[in-house]
Parts: structure tokens; C-alpha cells; sequence
């Protein structure tokens, strides 16, 4: 029991990791063009964005089923490849990254429209241009924001359960995460491995939850 | 961005050879488990295991997953994915059936002599499955509605108290919670090769510590209990060793393994 316990431990922290660096980068430019500028349909896009926090996350594994389906868009039968995200650890990382990006771009576009535009207007008078501008002044002002985000995503994903399951399946030793894991050891009447399990995942989550609190305190107040 | 994402990590590298993928209702994981390390044994051919609820898994395999042998714990599927091409009519086998068992909270004060006069005992909720979806519920109300009373059936008399639950173990985990609740569960759900930590005894403050059995269900709903198994239709042609495992699972060794979890085999044809 021990041993599926640490591998589904290890299973959730890598696809949460993988999924937080994958989401990192798109979900970074979302925000800070949705905070910086009013562009048409902007506030759609940020609707489209927000539906994995409204929909049932089974709706979100079905349709991630149908898309990485073989007849698919992205399926086997249709590009003539295998991505092979059904029942792998990969489409864990897509089901999570698709159900954690919302809450990743949400708090980081807080954070880039609690920055005052005035220091990056200044740093580009100074002749800097958008890129360094953004890298040198901006991205190190939003620095605990987005590490707060980054946590926020990664929690989203270590408690990833109903689209996981439907594209990675659940599978002990390949793509059984704790979340699965949980549901599998009670389905069959497992309450103790199930106990475990928990335990496991309360410990991770105050972690994880702890951690965000103390990164996005400001500094030098309790 | 899911492209993107596709892109990335399809350069990630290749799988090794896959053993035979078997999709299995997820109340049959404990007993699959070991009949798995049982074939493995046996044959040297590695089995990997996919539980989820009969429906996930169904449509896994209509989505194309690698699936060598899906195991229901509903024919309803299982014909469903013949019909459309997904799975080799010819391979399907009738390999389980299961009890119903009512059951009440532990040292309930409620008796019953018989199903039909279920609707006069003074509980609050009727914990099952959700009879819409989930097949431990489906089989609950197709018996309840086929017990008759002096005027409609025992589900009319009941239907108001029905407090459908997400799945069996869900349903048993109320009755075991609520004292004022209870149920409809599978006999297998009954049986728990959890030990405690030393006598072998239930571990205390278990589920099935809080539950006690009301009444054992002799008839059948209509249509039957079956697990039915069968195996997937492969574009590149089968596993091998996934029609043996099929042929294995219909075999003594893994009857008498699901004897044990509280399943019950069916007879096997010639």
C-alpha cells in the first residue's frame, strides 16, 4: 500500500509541477495583456478563459476526451500521429493546465493592474524598450503575485480529480494521482488506504496554501 | 494553448512496449488486482489496470484509449460499444453477477420479513445509486418497481424518500453516517478484504462497522446484474495475450478470486 501511496504522491506533485511551467508562460502574457490593454472582446475572451471554475470538471474531461479522441481534432485518426494523451500522465498535465489556468491568469492579472503603468511609461522614456521593459521592471514587481498564482495553480492541480480521470484514466503506477487514488481505494471498499491518501493530500494543500499566504503577504508586515 | 501543450510534450518521448491494458469497473479493482498478478504469474504477460465507473470507461474506449478488455459492471455498455464498432462482438462473456443487499444503520431498530413491505418501515431516506445513471441504482429501482403492493409498487411508496447518491460506496458510506437512512447496496460491497492491523477482524470505525444487513435480496431485477467483459477492437490488431486474459478471467482461478470479493460467478458455456 506504502508503495502506491509515494507513487501517487510523486504522480500528483510531477503532473502539478509540469502543469504550472506549462501554463506559466500563456497564462502570464493573458494576464498582462488583459490588465494592460482594452482590446475588443476582451471581456469574452476572459468569460472562455474563467469556464473550467464554472463548468462541472467531467464536463471539461469530455470534452478534452473529444478533442484528444482518435477521430478527434487533435486525435490519432485525424493528424496521422499519436499525441498520446489518452491514459497517460501527459493528459493529466492537459486536463489539470486546462482546469488551473483560469485561476493562474485571474491572479495574475490582479497583479500586473495593481502596478502603476506610470513605471514601465517611465522605463520606456528612459529608452528601454517593451521587452527589457517588461522583464527589468515589470515582471520583478509582479514577482510575488505571480509566485502566489503559480502556488494557486499548482493546488488547483494536486486536487484535479473528475477531468483527470476521464482523459488520463486511472491507472496505479502510470496516471492514479492521490485524487484517484482516493476515489479508487473507496470505490473498492479500501477506507484505510483511502485514509492515508487524504491524510497525504491535506498535508500537501496546508503546504501549498501556506506557502501562498506567506509569498503574497507584503513585505515586512506580519 | 492545448496545441501548444500537444506539441511540447509529444517530442517528449516514446512509450515502452504497453502490457495488456484492462479497463475494469471500479468495485472490481481489489479482485482484478490479484487476478492480474494471478495471470502475470501464470503467463509472464504484464497487466495494467484502468478503473473508473462503467460509464468513464465506456466512453475512454469510444474516444480511442488503448484499451485491450473492458470489463462492465452494466451489459448496457458493453452492447453499446458493439453496436458502434468499438469492442469484438464475438469475444463478449457474461463473466459476474451480484446480490442485492438492503441495509439499515448498525443496531437499527427496523425489521423486515420481506421487500414488499419496505415502504411501512418509518426510515427517513432510501440511500441508492443514483438510479438514473448508475447501474447499482438502475438494478434498485427496477427491483423495487417490479415488487408489487395492493395498489401501484413498492417504488411509489418509497420514490419521495430516495436520496440518490453519486455511486454505490457513496450510498453505503450514508447509510453508514445517517442513522435514519437505508439502503440498497451489492453484497460484494459487503465483503472487505481491508483487514485490521493484526486479527484480520474489520479495522473499527470502518464503514461496514456502521451497517448492518436488513434483508438479503433473492430475486433478480430485470434486466439482470452482469458484469460482462469483452475485448476492444484494436486498429493494429489485438495485444497479445489480451483474448487469453479474457479466456482467464472466465477461468476457475480468477472465479474463485472473485468468489472471494463477494462477486458471483456465472456459469461458462462450452
Amino acid at each position: 500500500v506504502s508503495d502506491d501511496v509515494v507513487a501517487a504522491l510523486a504522480l500528483s506533485l510531477r503532473v502539478a509541477t509540469v502543469s504550472t511551467l506549462v501554463i506559466g508562460p500563456p497564462a502570464i502574457a493573458l494576464a498582462y495583456v488583459m490588465a494592460r490593454h482594452a482590446f475588443p472582446g476582451r471581456d469574452l475572451v476572459g468569460a472562455v478563459l474563467s469556464l473550467p471554475l464554472v463548468l462541472p470538471p467531467t464536463a471539461i474531461g469530455l470534452v478534452l476526451l473529444r478533442v484528444f479522441g482518435a477521430r478527434g481534432p487533435l486525435g490519432r485518426d485525424t493528424l496521422g500521429i499519436d499525441l498520446g494523451f489518452l491514459l497517460t500522465w501527459r493528459g493529466a498535465v492537459a486536463a489539470c493546465s486546462v482546469m488551473a489556468l483560469p485561476l493562474v491568469v485571474r491572479t495574475a492579472r490582479v497583479t500586473f493592474e495593481g502596478i502603476d503603468p506610470r513605471y514601465e511609461a517611465m522605463a520606456r522614456t528612459l529608452g528601454h524598450g517593451p521587452v527589457p521593459t517588461f522583464a527589468r521592471f515589470t515582471l520583478p514587481l509582479a514577482a510575488r503575485g505571480l509566485t502566489a498564482a503559480a502556488i494557486l495553480g499548482f493546488t488547483r492541480a494536486v486536487g484535479e480529480f473528475g477531468a483527470t480521470v476521464m482523459i488520463a484514466g486511472n491507472i496505479p503506477g502510470q496516471t492514479r494521482t492521490l485524487a484517484s487514488g482516493i476515489y479508487a481505494a473507496q470505490q473498492a471498499g479500501r477506507d484505510a488506504e483511502a485514509t492515508v491518501l487524504v491524510i497525504v493530500a491535506i498535508a500537501v494543500g496546508v503546504v501549498a496554501i501556506f506557502a501562498s499566504e506567506v509569498l503574497s503577504r507584503p513585505r515586512g508586515r506580519a | 494553448v492545448l496545441l501548444a501543450i500537444a506539441l511540447g510534450m509529444w517530442s517528449c518521448g516514446r512509450e515502452e512496449p504497453r502490457p495488456v491494458l484492462v479497463f475494469a469497473a471500479a468495485s472490481l479493482e481489489d479482485a482484478m488486482l490479484e487476478i492480474a498478478a494471478a495471470y502475470t504469474g501464470r503467463t509472464t504477460v504484464g497487466v495494467a489496470l484502468n478503473t473508473a465507473g462503467s460509464n468513464v470507461l465506456a466512453r475512454q474506449v469510444e474516444a480511442g484509449a488503448p484499451a485491450d478488455v473492458f470489463v462492465s459492471a452494466d451489459a448496457k455498455w458493453i452492447d453499446d460499444l458493439i453496436a458502434s464498432g468499438d469492442l469484438e462482438a464475438a469475444s463478449r462473456r457474461e463473466l459476474l453477477t451480484n446480490r442485492l443487499v438492503l441495509i439499515a444503520h448498525r443496531g437499527t431498530s427496523l425489521e423486515l420479513a420481506d421487500l414488499s413491505s419496505l415502504g411501512e418501515l418509518p426510515f427517513r431516506y432510501l440511500s441508492i445509486a443514483d438510479p438514473d445513471s448508475v447501474p447499482a441504482g438502475r438494478y434498485a429501482r427496477s427491483l423495487l418497481e417490479r415488487t408489487p403492493r395492493a395498489t401501484g409498487t413498492v417504488w411509489d411508496e418509497v420514490a419521495s424518500r430516495v436520496a440518490p447518491a453519486p455511486d454505490v460506496r457513496a450510498a453505503l458510506a450514508m447509510v453508514a453516517a445517517e442513522p435514519e437512512a437505508v439502503g440498497i447496496v451489492y453484497g460484494s460491497d459487503l465483503v472487505t478484504t481491508d483487514a485490521g492491523p493484526a486479527d484480520g477482524a474489520p479495522r473499527a470505525g470502518s464503514v461496514l462497522d456502521q451497517v448492518e444487513v436488513l434483508l438479503e435480496i433473492e430475486r433478480e431485477p430485470d434486466p439482470p446484474i452482469r458484469y460482462v467483459g469483452a475485448l476492444v477492437r484494436r486498429p493494429k490488431g489485438a495485444t497479445p495475450g489480451a483474448a487469453e486474459l479474457l479466456e482467464f478471467l472466465a477461468g476457475a482461478d480468477a472465479r474463485a478470486i472473485f468468489a472471494r470479493h463477494g462477486f458471483i460467478p456465472l456459469p461458462q458455456g462450452p
